[in-house]
């Protein structure tokens, strides 16, 4: 048998499988625009507790719900002041409608 | 499809922006140990060039998706 025939054949299995991998990504959307990479973990996400769940029973091991973890940074950013400011809103209009029945009723009464 | 607000776009591009740079760093990872593994003899470098490659993919996403202009009432004309 040559001798470079081996090499060549190793290469070639070797040249075949980065190509799907590379191909497989491609496939995925995993290389694409934006919406494409987004749209992608948004399936990753769906598809991960379902596998996980079937996996741990088949080996038959018991593990506790996956968390649910939403990627939604826009949703975070700032919601320690956002939910200050509506708190502090709602009592300060609690304290005037207090104030203003008060007022109202000492009024009505003298 | 309900109508997004507009002062949410922004909010959704980040997440996008977000979102896509975790796929591409992994994708990008996940690549460069296959090659790492099958021509590179397991050596560290094809990991970081692919991370780094993925990084940088999501950059020019994001700075395409930032800089789009927000369609209205318009649409899209071929140049002549």
């Amino acid at each position: 048998m040559a001798a470079w025939l081996f090499p060549a054949a190793r290469f070639v299995i070797k040249g075949s499988l980065a190509g799907a991998a590379v191909y497989v990504a491609y496939d995925q959307g995993l290389l694409g625009s934006g919406t494409q990479g987004a749209e992608a973990l948004r399936k990753a996400q769906a598809a991960l507790p379902p596998a996980i769940q079937e996996w741990t029973s088949y080996i038959g091991w018991e593990l506790p719900p996956t968390p649910k973890f939403d990627f939604s940074p826009s949703d975070s950013w700032n919601k320690g002041k956002i939910t200050s400011y509506q708190t502090v809103k709602g009592a300060r209009g609690q304290v005037w409608c207090s104030l203003y029945k008060s007022c109202f009723n000492t009024v009505l009464l003298n | 499809m309900a109508k997004m607000a507009s002062e949410g776009e922004l909010g959704r591009k980040w997440d996008r922006c977000m979102a896509d740079s975790a796929v591409k760093l992994g994708a990008g990872f996940g690549l460069g140990i296959v090659f790492s593994v099958i021509f590179f003899k397991r050596k560290t470098w094809p990991i970081a060039f692919g991370s780094g490659m993925g990084l940088g993919m999501a950059y020019s996403n994001c700075q395409h998706d930032f800089q789009s202009p927000y369609l209205l009432h318009g649409k899209f004309v071929k140049e002549q």
